[in-house]
C-alpha cells in the first residue's frame, strides 16, 4: 500500500508544479481575506461569514470561482456533520462544471483552513505574522487580540490527542507547499518569516503539537526541501505558518480539521481529492480519517523533495492535473487506514485504542488482529513490541507466574516458527519435484504414480541405511580385522571374496562387547544387531500401515475433491497461468484427464449381450490357468536349478558360476510379465484400471512366489546344509539377486525399451510407440525391496545399494519413458493407485520377509564360526540371555516385565493378524467417515438453501414494511446525525479541557 | 510514463474508471499507456501477454468488444479487465451495499460464462461447448472423445433437461471451485 502511495507522489512531479501557481493566487487572495478576519473573533462560527465575502472579492479575479465557493457550505461546517455533504456538492459541482479552472478549486481549500495563516502572510506585515505565533508578538501586530486569540486555539488544537501530531503534521506539507511558492516568489515575506524567532519555536511549547509527534521535525527537516536550498531557512519559517493553519482549522471546530486537513492534502494535489473527501468522507469518519494524514504528509513531503524545482517556476496552468492524488484519495477507503509513519501511529489515539484492544487478547488473537491491520510489516512489528511490553508491564505488575506463560508463548513462536521453516526446507530438498511435475503432465497421473512409488521407496531406504549404518556399521568399524583378501572387479557382481569380510555381511560382524577404554561403555554387538534390524523392520512396519491409512484417507474420505466432475474440469480454466510452458502443460494435463474421463464414460456406456459375457469370462479363466500355470512351472524350476546350483558349485570352481540362478530368476523375471501383459490383447478389460490390476496381481503371484521358493531354498538347504558361515552366503546370493535384476531392469529400460520404440516406429507402424507399463514396472520395484528386506539382516549395507539403484533407476526410467514412451492412450485415473502398491507391499511382500525372517530367529541355528552371534543354538537367544542379565538388575526388570508380558507370551504370527485387522478397521473406519461426509455435504448443501430462502423471504417482508412505512430510512439517517451530533459533543467538551491546559502551558512561556 | 498517460487522460474520466473498476490510480495509467500502444502496429491485434498465451485468449479478446462493435475505448477495455483483479482481502468487507464491484464472484463467473457462450443467448450449447473445447486442449484429442466429453458435460451440468448449461446450471458447477483465485491476473500497481 505504502509503497504504492509513494509511487503515485513520485509519479506526479510534473503535474505538481501547478500548485504554485495556484497558491501564488492564492496569496493574493487571501490577502483580501485577511481583512475581514482580523477584525472577527476567530473561534467563531461568525467567522466564515465575514469570510464570505473575502471570497467573493478573490472571485472577482477569477469569475468561475465563485461558484465553487464553498462559503456558503463552511459556516455549516463548523456546526454541521451534514457539513461534509453539502459542500461535496458544491465542490463537485465547480470541480465538474469549471475543470478549466483547476487552480480556482485548490482555491476554496486554501480558503477553508489557510485563510488565517494567509491573513498573516497576506498581512506583509512580518511582525503580523510573529504576532500571530506568539502573544509576545502580538503586541506588535495590528491586532493584537487576534493573534492572542489565534495562539490559545492553536494550542490546544495541538494538545489534542485527538488529532495528534499527525494532523498538525498532515497539513504542514500541504501549506508548506503552498508557502514554498509564494516564497519563492514574494521574498519579502519570507524575509519577514526568517526574522520570526519561530522558526525555533517548531518544537516548544508554543506548539505543543510538535513534541507530541516526534515525526513532525523530520518532516521538517531541510532534506525535504532539497530544491529550496536557495531559501534554507524557509522550511523552519513555514513551519510556523503551517501550525497555525493547523490550529486556526480546530479554533473553528474540531470537526473541522480533519476536513481542512484533508483540504491540505488535497490542496498539494488537486482538486480531486478535496471533492472525494467531501463526498465520501461522513464527519462521523473523520477519526479514522485522521490516520490518513501522516500518510498524506508523506506523500507531500516527497513530492515536494521531487517537485520542489519545478514549483519555483510554477507553471500555472496544470496544477491541477494531478491525477495521481486523485488516485490516492480517491478511494475513501484506501484513506482510510494507510499506512502510518510509525512513530506516530502508535502514538495516535487510533494506535492507543488499538494497543489497548490488543492487550487483553490471547496471544493467537492478538497476532491475528496485528496481522489483519493494514499497516506494513515494520509497522506491525513494532505495534506488537509495543503490545508485548504494554502486556509485560502489567504482568509483572499481577503475577510473575505469568512469566511462564510468556515462556511458553515464546517457545510455541519459536516451535511454530521453526516447523515453518523446516517445512520450507523439506519442501525445498523433496527429490525431483519438478521432474515429477513434468512426468504428470506429459503422461498422467497413472504414470506419475510409478514415480511416486520410487520415490516413497527411496526415502524408506535412507532411512534404513542411516539406521543400520549408525548401530551396527560404525560400530563395526572401531574393531575391524584387516581384510586380507584379493580384490578383482568381479567382486563386485558376485559380492563373493574380496567383500566377504567387510561390513557388508552377518559374517565379519563380531560378537563381542566393544569397549574402548576403560570409560566403561560397552556396545554389545549381538544386541545392537538384533535391535538395529529389528528397529528398522518395526520403523517399516508402522510406516507402511500409516501410509496405508492415510492413502485410504485420501482416497476415500473425500472422493469428489478426486474425481471431480468433467464440467469442473472444462469451465475452470486458470487464469492465473501466465507462462507458456506452464500453460502447454495445464493444457496437456486437461487432454490427459479428459480422457481419462471419456474411459471411465465409455465404460459405463457399454454393455454386452449374453453371448459377449460368456466368451468374456471363458477367456479370463483361461488367462488365469495359463498365468497361474507359468508362474508355478516358473517356481519349479527355479526351486531345482537352485538345489542343483549348490551342488554345481561344490565341483565349480569359476567365480563367475555364482551368476547362473540370479540370472535366471532375473529373466524369468523379465521375460514372464511381458508375457503376461500379452494377456490383453486377448482379455481386453475396458477399465484400464481393471487391466492394471490383473496384471498387478499376476505379476505378483509370480514375483512373489519365487522369492518365496528362494527363500524355501536358502533357510532349508543353505542354512541346513552345514557350510560354514551360510548367512554370509545367503546374503551374497541376494545381493546377486539385486544387482542382476538391476542390471536388467536397467538393460530393459535403454534397450528393450528402445528396440520396442524402433519396432513400432520403423518394422511394426501398427504397434505404435509403446506405452509405459505400470504394474510390471512397478512390481519390480516391489520385488527389489523385498529382496532388500529379507537381506538388511544377512547384508546390512544392502539399503544402501538399493538407494543408489533407486536413484539410478529414477533417472533411467526417466529418460527411458521421455525418449521411448508415448502418454498412455488408455489413461486411466490413478489416484487409488498407490494405495495399491502400498498394500501390495505391506502384504504378500513385507509381512513374507516378516514371516521368513522370524522364522531365521527363532528356528536357525547360527553358524558356529563367524557372526555376531556365533556359537549360540538359536539367533533368539541373545535377546534370552539379555532378559535373564537385566532380571537379575533389579533397575531393569521393567524392561523384562515388558519383554515377558508383552513380546514373549504374544506369539509372533498372531500379532500380524491383529495388525491386519486393524488395518481392516482403519479401512471400515474411513469408510464409514466417507459416507459420513457425503451426507454432511448434502446437509451443507440444504442448509444453504434454507438460508437463501430464508433470506428472500426476509428481503421480501422488509420491502414490505419500506413500502408501508418510507420514513424509517429517514429514521435511520437521523440516528446517524444524532450519533455525530454526540461525537461532537464530546470532543467539544474535550476541547475545552485542552484548551484551558494549554491555557496554562502558554503562560510560563509568556 | 505515468504522467504522460494521465495527461492523455481525463480527470474525471480516471475517477470514474477507478470507481467503477476499482484499479488504482497507477495501475489505470499503466493500463492506459498499455492500451495505447496495444494497437500501433495496426495489425489489429492485442498483446497482452497475460492473455496472449491462454488458450482461450480469443474469447477473451472477443469479450472485450461490445455486442456489434469492433473497437473499443478504453472504459471498455477497463471494465473488461477489471474483471480478472484480484480480490483483495479489504474489499470483501466493503460496502456491501454499493454497487457489486467487477471483479466480485459472481461477475467472474460471469464473464467465464460468456467465454463460453458464443452466440450470446445465455446459455452454453453443446457445439458452442465443442468449440471452446477445442479451443483448451488444442489437437491431441479426437473430435469424437471431445464430442462425448462435451455430451458428457452437458449431462453432468445440466439440471432443468433443455442439453444446454445455462448461468445458474454453470455457477452451481463451479460452486466449490475457487473462481475467485483462478480468474484473477497481477496487474501491477
Amino acid at each position: 500500500m505504502s509503497a504504492y502511495y509513494r509511487n503515485n507522489g513520485s509519479e506526479e512531479d510534473p503535474d505538481y508544479p501547478g500548485y504554485s501557481g495556484s497558491q501564488n493566487r492564492m496569496q493574493g487572495y487571501l490577502k483580501t481575506q485577511g481583512y475581514p478576519d482580523v477584525p472577527s473573533p476567530l473561534n467563531n462560527p461568525d467567522y466564515p461569514g465575514p469570510r464570505n465575502s473575502p471570497y467573493s472579492v478573490a472571485s472577482r479575479t477569477r469569475p468561475d470561482y465563485p461558484g465553487s465557493l464553498a462559503e456558503p457550505n463552511y459556516p455549516g461546517s463548523l456546526s454541521n456533520p451534514d457539513y461534509s455533504g453539502t459542500r461535496s456538492n458544491a465542490y463537485s459541482a465547480a470541480s465538474r462544471t469549471s475543470p478549466d479552472h483547476p487552480t480556482s478549486l485548490p482555491e476554496p481549500d486554501y480558503s477553508e483552513f489557510q485563510s488565517h495563516p494567509y491573513h498573516q502572510a497576506s498581512s506583509r506585515q512580518p511582525d503580523y505574522l510573529g504576532s500571530q505565533r506568539n502573544p509576545d508578538f502580538a503586541s506588535s501586530s495590528s491586532s493584537g487580540n487576534y493573534a492572542r486569540s489565534r495562539t490559545h486555539p492553536d494550542h490546544f488544537g495541538s494538545l489534542e490527542p485527538d488529532y495528534p501530531g499527525a494532523q498538525s503534521n498532515s497539513d504542514h506539507p500541504g501549506p508548506r507547499a503552498n508557502l514554498n511558492h509564494p516564497g519563492s516568489r514574494r521574498n519579502l515575506e519570507h524575509t519577514s518569516f526568517r526574522i520570526n524567532p519561530y522558526t525555533d519555536s517548531l518544537g516548544k511549547p508554543d506548539y505543543p503539537s510538535a513534541d507530541i509527534q516526534p515525526n513532525s521535525p523530520p518532516f521538517f527537516g531541510e532534506p525535504d526541501y532539497p530544491g529550496a536550498e536557495d531559501d534554507q531557512n524557509l522550511p523552519s519559517t513555514w513551519r510556523e505558518p503551517d501550525y497555525s493553519d493547523a490550529e486556526n482549522g480546530h479554533d473553528y471546530d474540531s470537526s473541522e480539521t480533519p476536513e481542512m486537513t484533508r483540504g491540505a492534502l488535497s490542496r498539494t494535489s488537486s482538486i480531486q481529492p478535496s471533492f472525494h473527501h467531501r463526498s465520501d468522507g461522513p464527519l462521523g469518519n473523520l477519526w479514522g480519517e485522521n490516520e490518513d494524514y501522516p500518510e498524506g504528509i508523506e506523500m507531500a513531503s516527497i513530492e515536494m523533495k521531487n517537485s520542489y524545482g519545478h514549483s519555483l517556476p510554477g507553471a500555472p496552468g496544470n496544477g491541477y492535473v494531478n491525477p495521481a492524488y486523485v488516485g490516492e484519495s480517491g478511494p475513501v477507503h484506501a484513506y482510510g487506514n494507510p499506512p502510518l509513519s510509525e512513530y506516530d501511529w502508535h502514538k495516535s489515539p487510533q494506535g492507543q485504542k488499538l494497543i489497548a484492544s490488543l492487550i487483553p487478547m490471547t496471544s493467537r488473537d492478538r497476532i491475528k488482529a496485528i496481522r489483519n491491520q493494514p499497516r506494513t510489516m515494520e509497522e506491525k512489528r513494532n505495534l506488537r513490541k509495543i503490545v508485548d511490553k504494554e502486556k509485560s508491564k502489567q504482568t509483572h505488575r499481577i503475577l510473575q507466574l505469568n512469566c511462564c506463560v510468556q515462556c511458553l508463548n515464546s517457545i510455541s513462536r519459536a516451535y511454530r516458527r521453526s516447523k515453518n521453516s523446516l517445512s520450507e526446507i523439506l519442501n525445498s530438498i523433496s527429490l525431483w519435484q519438478k521432474t515429477l511435475k513434468i512426468i504428470g503432465g506429459k503422461f498422467g497421473t497413472s504414470v506419475l504414480s510409478y514415480f511416486n512409488f520410487l520415490r516413497w521407496l527411496l526415502k524408506f531406504n535412507i532411512f534404513s541405511f542411516i539406521v543400520n549404518f549408525s548401530f551396527i556399521i560404525i560400530p563395526q568399524f572401531t574393531v575391524a580385522e584387516k581384510n586380507t583378501l584379493q580384490f578383482t572387479g568381479l567382486e563386485l557382481f558376485t559380492g563373493v571374496g574380496y567383500f566377504r569380510d567387510t561390513v557388508m555381511y552377518y559374517g565379519f560382524y563380531t560378537n563381542s562387547t566393544i569397549q574402548h577404554g576403560n570409560s566403561g561403555a560397552s556396545y554389545n554387538m549381538q544386541l545392537a544387531y538384533i535391535f538395529t534390524i529389528g528397529a528398522c523392520l518395526t520403523t517399516c512396519f508402522f510406516s507402511l500401515l500409516f501410509s496405508m491409512a492415510k492413502y485410504f484417507r485420501d482416497n476415500f474420505i473425500n472422493p469428489h475433491i478426486y474425481s471431480g466432475g468433467i464440467t469442473k474440469l472444462i469451465f475452470c480454466w486458470d487464469f492465473t497461468v501466465t507462462h507458456e510452458k506452464a500453460v502447454k502443460l495445464k493444457q496437456k494435463n486437461l487432454s490427459t484427464e479428459i480422457r481419462e474421463n471419456l474411459s471411465e464414460l465409455r465404460q459405463e456406456n457399454a454393455k454386452l449381450t449374453f453371448n459377449q459375457q460368456l466368451t468374456r469370462f471363458s477367456t479370463y479363466v483361461m488367462a488365469w490357468v495359463v498365468s497361474t500355470g507359468v508362474t508355478i512351472a516358473c517356481c519349479a524350476a527355479v526351486y531345482y536349478l537352485a538345489e542343483y546350483n549348490l551342488e554345481f558349485l561344490k565341483t565349480h570352481s569359476n567365480p563367475g558360476a555364482v551368476l547362473l540362478l540370479p540370472f535366471v530368476v532375473s529373466c524369468i523375471n523379465l521375460a514372464v510379465p511381458c508375457f503376461y501383459s500379452m494377456f490383453r490383447l486377448v482379455e481386453r478389460y475396458e477399465m484400464p484400471r481393471h487391466e492394471v490390476y490383473i496384471l498387478l496381481i499376476r505379476n505378483i503371484l509370480l514375483k512373489i512366489s519365487i522369492v518365496g521358493i528362494l527363500c524355501y531354498y536358502w533357510l532349508n538347504n543353505v542354512a541346513l546344509s552345514g557350510e560354514e558361515c551360510w548367512e554370509t552366503l545367503i546374503g551374497q546370493d541376494i545381493y546377486r539377486l539385486l544387482l542382476m535384476d538391476f542390471v536388467f531392469s536397467l538393460a530393459d529400460s535403454f534397450l528393450g525399451e528402445f528396440l520396442r520404440r524402433i519396432i513400432g516406429m520403423q518394422l511394426i507402424t501398427s504397434l505404435g510407440l509403446p506405452e509405459f507399463d505400470i504394474a510390471r514396472n512397478v512390481l519390480e520395484l516391489i520385488y527389489a525391496q523385498t529382496l532388500v528386506w529379507i537381506g538388511i539382516f544377512f547384508c546390512p549395507l544392502l539399503p544402501l545399494f538399493q538407494m543408489i539403484m533407486l536413484f539410478i533407476m529414477f533417472y533411467a526410467k526417466n529418460i527411458s519413458l521421455m525418449m521411448n514412451f508415448q502418454p498412455p492412450s488408455k489413461a486411466w485415473r490413478a489416484s487409488q493407485m498407490m494405495t495399491f502398491f502400498i498394500l501390495l507391499l505391506f502384504f504378500p511382500s513385507f509381512t513374507g520377509v516378516l514371516c521368513t525372517l522370524a522364522i531365521t530367529i527363532w528356528r536357525l541355528k547360527p553358524s558356529a564360526d563367524c557372526g555376531p552371534f556365533r556359537g549360540l543354538p538359536f539367533f533368539i537367544h541373545s535377546i534370552y540371555s539379555w532378559i535373564d542379565t537385566l532380571s537379575t538388575r533389579p533397575g531393569y526388570l521393567w524392561v523384562v516385565w515388558i519383554y515377558r508380558n508383552l513380546i514373549g507370551s504374544v506369539p509372533f504370527f498372531p500379532s500380524i493378524l491383529h495388525v491386519l485387522i486393524i488395518t481392516y478397521l482403519y479401512w471400515q473406519i474411513t469408510e464409514g467417515r466417507k459416507i459420513m461426509i457425503r451426507l454432511l455435504h448434502e446437509q451443507i448443501i440444504n442448509e444453504g438453501k434454507d438460508k437463501m430462502f430464508l433470506i428472500e423471504k426476509l428481503i421480501k417482508l422488509q420491502d414490505m414494511e419500506k413500502k408501508a412505512n418510507p420514513s424509517s430510512l429517514v429514521l435511520e439517517r437521523r440516528e446517524v446525525e444524532q450519533q455525530d451530533a454526540l461525537h461532537l459533543g464530546e470532543r467539544d467538551s474535550s476541547l475545552d479541557l485542552r484548551f484551558r491546559r494549554s491555557v496554562q502551558e502558554g503562560n510560563p512561556r509568556a | 510514463m505515468g504522467s504522460r498517460a494521465s495527461t492523455l487522460l481525463r480527470d474525471e474520466e480516471l475517477e470514474e474508471i477507478k470507481k467503477e473498476t476499482g484499479f488504482s490510480h497507477s495501475q489505470i495509467t499503466r493500463l492506459y499507456s498499455r492500451f495505447t500502444s496495444l494497437d500501433k502496429g495496426e495489425n489489429g491485434t492485442l498483446r497482452i501477454p497475460e492473455l496472449a498465451i491462454n488458450p482461450l485468449g480469443d474469447r477473451i479478446i472477443n469479450a472485450f468488444f461490445p455486442e456489434g462493435e469492433d473497437q473499443v475505448n478504453f472504459r471498455g477495455f477497463m471494465r473488461t479487465l477489471a474483471h480478472f483483479r484480484p480480490i483483495e482481502d479489504n474489499e470483501k468487507s466493503k460496502d456491501v451495499n454499493g454497487p457489486e464491484p467487477l471483479n466480485s464472484r459472481s461477475n467472474k463467473l460471469h464473464f467465464a460464462f460468456r467465454l463460453y457462450d458464443l452466440d450470446k443467448d445465455e446459455k452454453i450449447s453443446r457445439d458452442e461447448l465443442l468449440q471452446v473445447l477445442r479451443m483448451m486442449v488444442g489437437v491431441n484429442i479426437s473430435d469424437e472423445q471431445l464430442g462425448s466429453i462435451a455430451d458428457r458435460t452437458i449431462q453432468e451440468a445440466d439440471q432443468d433437461g433443455d442439453s444446454a448449461i445455462s448461468f445458474t446450471e454453470f455457477v452451481k458447477v463451479l460452486e466449490k471451485v475457487d473462481v475467485e483465485q483462478k480468474m484473477s491476473i497481477r496487474f501491477l500497481h
